[in-house]
């Protein structure tokens, strides 16, 4: 038995005396069901997805051991074909669309919310998302050093490959060690790219996605070696000398002559190639949920606004298979190539327009047009030119949270409900002044302006986001009972001292039959007092306002057993 | 009210999950402090390899929504396979055209290659296909040696050779041409010409030339060519009616005689624009001067020019341009006489020439006159949109043309420029003979 079967098996065990010993019968049968079953299994029912359900979990069990899965034959130019131009299209002709905004302006409840949510309106922990900062601070020095422990690639480094895909210019290397990086050159200015990879690596990290580790390198020219395979151009490939010097005449150096790039480790398991933003992957038994469905993935759009992450195309994200001894795994989730953020792109500073419209932005297309070229686009509106080299084009001044536009249309995004733009600005919230000061520091850059300039941008950014979608939202949050009959919960925007401390409205629904209850209640703190109502009442549904607000309320469920109250279910919005 | 199966989920394990001693709030919690801990964090540390529950149970769209979009799914699935397959073949493309790094440089390249070059004479269908072979760095590094031949649809056959090395101060350049052409449009000759004589002909030219250029770029260079050219008009055609069906054979000078010349000549560019693909500013000259002169008997001795002037303006902001272009061209007969000039060989308004609003190869004589000003602004990236408005002429002689003569065009289009020295245009244009639309590729974007 592998030493994971057998953790499997202890911890199923564990469960399940918990659970009966706690009187939790679904989890509890469902616990002993697998400890009895761990060996043997016939194979269709050790790959089937069916599986328990619990939507009190904070860790959605999506990996499961499975046989590796097709890797995705999704070409990019089909991606950015289909997302650019024919999805477009076919929703401009979408007749059922029409018909469904008809339903909505007559008040039907069309959104379809995400489906990995909890009962708390929180994404559990998985494959794709691990919940960080919002619930437990990162500390101050992780954040400084990284997404992961610092280790640059020692050198010499020896050139394997000429980068593939992407336009920008890099190579793949095998360190000292012999671990494989892929090496991005800073073009322009250096740090211009890796001091964003950087930042946004480090800041999308805390707040809970996979990435790679990405690091921020120096390097010069004789710090590499091109593999005798490569020079001699066996496979087809070839990389002379000559090709390497014209690759580095276009690559940004510092002031002492050294070359600036982001090298990215390989990750370990197989790469599987992109994930499909619509649909799941094939072959995945774990990936129960359409990719535009998962909030950590609508949520995205929020953070990616605040960082000014314009490139979320389909193939900026990657799975990779990580396997075990038996041959089973389970699927990964990355996000990559986050350089494309802030104010660089690839291939140095970004576009005026990038951040702000679609490549394909049919809507401005059609503005422009009609005004004989005479609107006035926000890019060109917002003064985005810092005048500090390694930073590019990023301002805050003129930055509307809601205008930020990535490269493609990103079915995720489109998807996304006012609640799972809550749940991500809560996240964007949760970082404070000294861990954005200190994701900047990650970056070390040469230029301290650099620096100073991120920081307060960042912040000034921040705040933007967390103060528009906690207009539209009640930041109210975090509900837990104290000593069995007080529900406490947290104003995010007092916490955080956007609001002075403030008074809340609450509508009150029971169940029928349960006993006498206010419809109404007046709060003048985050804290209610359960004691107050009818014994008999054994469920609670609250309705929690900011009045003068229109920010949409939060509706908890409460449910009694005994003398103690529970929370079982929260929705913001 | 909570559902029942949602009340049957509480248990006092998640009360105590939820509520329990091991949620202590920190000491003057700040959201967002490195010393924040939410209330309702979990404590487990479980991983999401480890055996346990799912959130949710798998998502599938909603069943009236199914209901309502699956008719229009079946419906609609012949596009939907047809999108796919564009997204495919732009798949492929992409990956052809992107994503060359660390290729080994192939010197030999075979390729099928589509011919626009029907498109550019004004038939939307005339697309041809046909193999192509490029060669670099034969016989000295930066030549490029280009092969390539097509059939199109309308039954035109082009095979061309290009020779070139032009990386360096000093260039050379050769061309070879075939080109059989079916369809060739005649109405007559004169500024004056009913549209209702449209008549067919076939036009065999097979050329070559070869030329020295003097500097690197081509917006300012200067090049000498010498060249040798045949034309032969043939009676027959894919359309009817044919010319000799129309007119007397004696009216058209040349009607079906071939011709063949030596032309020596040179030609020149001169431009100061601020962006040489996309101008908003400055000013683009182009000369051309050929001396034609017959190899047989009876073969016309002639001199054709061609005068060009561009001008950009911006309206505010370069991306907003005010562009206007008169060209001026023709051909002089070293011994004057009425039939001195193939009517082959006379200027048309075709191609660069065409006149906005009217047909391709609508007018011809010994000189086209021919001025536009557009009004242009972009739309998207490097794509324009255009207003235009423009005038052309043809006339025997410079003093033959009279303002109250000219055929007036207007209408708007659509611009991108692809490189110094090329663009994609495409235009709908009214006339006094109806509504026409042009898709060209062309040397520039005006």
């Amino acid at each position: 038995m592998s030493a994971r079967a057998g953790m499997l098996r202890a911890s199923g065990m564990v469960v399940a005396c918990a659970a009966l010993l706690l009187g939790r019968t679904p989890l509890a049968g469902a616990a002993a069901k697998s400890h009895l079953k761990v060996t043997p299994q016939s194979e269709a029912a050790k790959y089937s997805p069916k599986s328990d359900v619990d939507s009190l979990t904070w860790v959605d069990h999506d990996g499961k051991p499975i046989p590796p899965p097709p890797e995705s034959s999704d070409r990019m130019w089909n991606h950015l074909i289909r997302e650019g131009f024919t999805e477009q299209v076919t929703r401009a002709f979408d007749i059922p669309d029409k018909l469904i905004l008809l339903g909505d302006a007559f008040g039907a409840d069309t959104d379809r919310e995400a489906a990995n949510v909890n009962a708390f309106d929180e994404v559990p922990n998985s494959s794709w998302f691990t919940n960080r900062n919002h619930l437990r601070a990162v500390p101050v020095e992780e954040m400084r050093r990284g997404a992961y422990p610092p280790k640059k690639p020692p050198k010499p480094w020896t050139i394997k490959h000429a980068k593939q895909g992407g336009r920008t210019l890099g190579f793949q290397i095998k360190d000292a060690e012999g671990t494989k990086w892929l090496v991005k050159l800073d073009l322009v200015y250096p740090q211009l790219m890796s001091g964003a990879d950087r930042i946004a690596c480090t800041l999308f990290h805390a707040a809970g996605y996979n990435v790679p580790h990405n690091e921020s390198v120096r390097f010069q020219g004789e710090d590499l070696i091109i593999d005798p395979d490569l020079l001699a151009g066996k496979d087809g490939e070839t990389l002379s000398e000559a090709n390497l010097d014209a690759m580095l005449a276009q690559c940004a150096r510092f002031e002492d002559g050294t070359f600036s790039a982001s090298a990215s480790e390989f990750l370990s398991g197989k790469v599987l190639g992109a994930p499909n933003s619509r649909k799941k992957r094939r072959g995945d038994a774990n990936d129960w949920y359409h990719h535009m469905n998962r909030r950590e993935l609508r949520g995205l759009y929020v953070l990616c606004s605040w960082l000014n992450c314009w490139d979320t195309k389909d193939h900026n994200f990657l799975d990779t298979f990580e396997e075990a001894a038996d041959s089973t795994g389970y699927v990964r989730h990355y996000f990559l190539d986050v350089g494309a953020s802030l104010g660089a792109s690839g291939f140095g500073t970004k576009s005026l327009w990038q951040g702000y419209e679609y490549t394909v932005d049919y809507g401005w297309i059609a503005r422009r047009l009609v005004t004989l070229g005479f609107v006035e686009e926000p890019w060109r509106r917002v003064h985005q030119e810092t005048g500090i080299p390694s930073v590019g084009r990023f301002t805050a001044a003129g930055y509307n949270p809601d205008e930020f536009r990535p490269i493609l249309q990103n079915p995720c995004f489109d998807a996304m409900t006012e609640r799972d733009g809550y749940w991500a600005a809560k996240i964007v919230a949760s970082f404070s002044d000294s861990q954005i000061r200190a994701a900047v520091e990650s970056a070390e850059y040469a230029d301290p302006a650099a620096s100073d300039y991120m920081f307060t941008t960042i912040v000034d950014r921040r705040n933007k986001v967390v103060s528009d979608w906690f207009k539209r939202v009640a930041p109210l949050d975090f509900f837990h009972i104290e000593a069995g009959d007080t529900l406490l919960f947290h104003d995010l925007a007092v916490d955080l001292k956007m609001e002075n401390p403030r008074a809340y409205e609450v509508r009150i629904k029971t169940e029928a039959g349960g006993g006498k209850a206010p419809d109404r209640l007046r709060l003048d703190g985050t804290k209610l007092a359960l004691s107050q109502f009818d014994p008999g009442i054994t469920t609670l549904v609250l309705e929690i306002a900011i009045p003068g607000n229109d920010a949409k309320p939060t509706r908890i469920e409460l449910r009694r057993n005994g003398p103690q109250w529970a929370v079982t279910r929260v929705r913001h919005g | 009210m909570l559902s029942s199966k949602a009340l049957l989920c509480v248990t006092p394990m998640v009360a105590m999950a939820i509520s329990g001693p091991a949620r202590v709030v920190l000491a003057e919690p700040r959201f967002g402090d490195s010393t924040w801990v939410a209330p309702i964090a979990p404590d487990s540390t479980a991983e999401p390899f480890e055996e346990g529950p799912r959130v949710a149970r798998p998502d599938h769209e909603p069943g009236w929504e199914a209901a309502l979009r699956a008719p229009f799914r079946i419906a609609f699935y012949p596009l939907r396979l047809v999108a796919r397959g564009f997204e495919s073949a732009g798949g492929y493309a992409g990956d052809r055209f992107t994503g060359h790094e660390g290729k080994k440089p192939k010197r030999v390249k075979l390729a099928l290659r589509v011919d626009p070059s029907g498109l550019l004479d004004g038939d939307i269908n005339d697309i041809g296909i046909g193999p192509a072979i490029t060669i670099l760095d034969v016989p000295v590094p930066g030549t490029i040696v280009d092969a390539n031949a097509a059939w199109t649809l309308s039954g035109r056959r082009q095979a061309r050779l290009v020779g070139l090395y032009a990386d360096r101060p000093i260039g050379f350049f050769t061309h070879v041409d075939y080109d059989y052409k079916p369809d060739r449009k005649f109405y007559g000759i004169g500024n004056d010409s009913k549209q209702s004589n449209k008549s067919y002909y076939v036009l065999e030219n097979t050329s070559a030339d070869a030329g020295v250029l003097l500097g690197k770029y081509p917006l300012r260079q200067l090049r000498f060519v010498a060249g040798i050219s045949n034309i032969a008009p043939g009676r027959g055609s894919n359309t009817s009616p044919l010319l000799g069906e129309v007119f007397e054979e004696e009216a058209v000078p040349f009607a079906f005689q071939d011709t063949q010349e030596i032309l020596l000549g040179v030609t020149g560019d001169y431009a100061r624009l601020d962006d040489d693909r996309d101008p908003s500013l400055g000013v683009h000259g182009r000369m051309e001067l050929r001396y034609a002169h017959g190899l047989n008997q009876g073969d016309p001795n002639y001199n054709q020019w061609h005068l060009e002037a561009r001008g950009y303006v911006p309206v505010f902001d370069k991306r907003r341009v005010i562009a206007v272009r008169g060209v001026y061209t023709g051909v002089d007969p070293i011994e004057e006489r009425p039939d001195a000039i193939p009517f082959y060989r006379l200027s048309v308004s075709e191609g660069q020439y065409r006149f906005a609003g009217y047909p391709s190869q609508r007018f011809r004589d010994r000189q086209l006159m021919t001025g536009r000003i557009e009004y242009r602004w972009l739309i998207w990236r490097r794509l324009s949109a255009a207003a235009l408005y423009e005038v052309g002429e043809v006339a025997p002689g410079w003093d033959r043309f009279q303002a109250s003569d000219v055929h007036t065009s207007y209408g708007g289009g659509l611009r991108l420029g692809l490189s110094a020295i090329s663009a994609f245009r495409f235009d709908i244009a009214n006339g006094t003979e109806g509504l026409n639309v042009i898709l060209r590729f062309g040397s520039s974007i005006l």
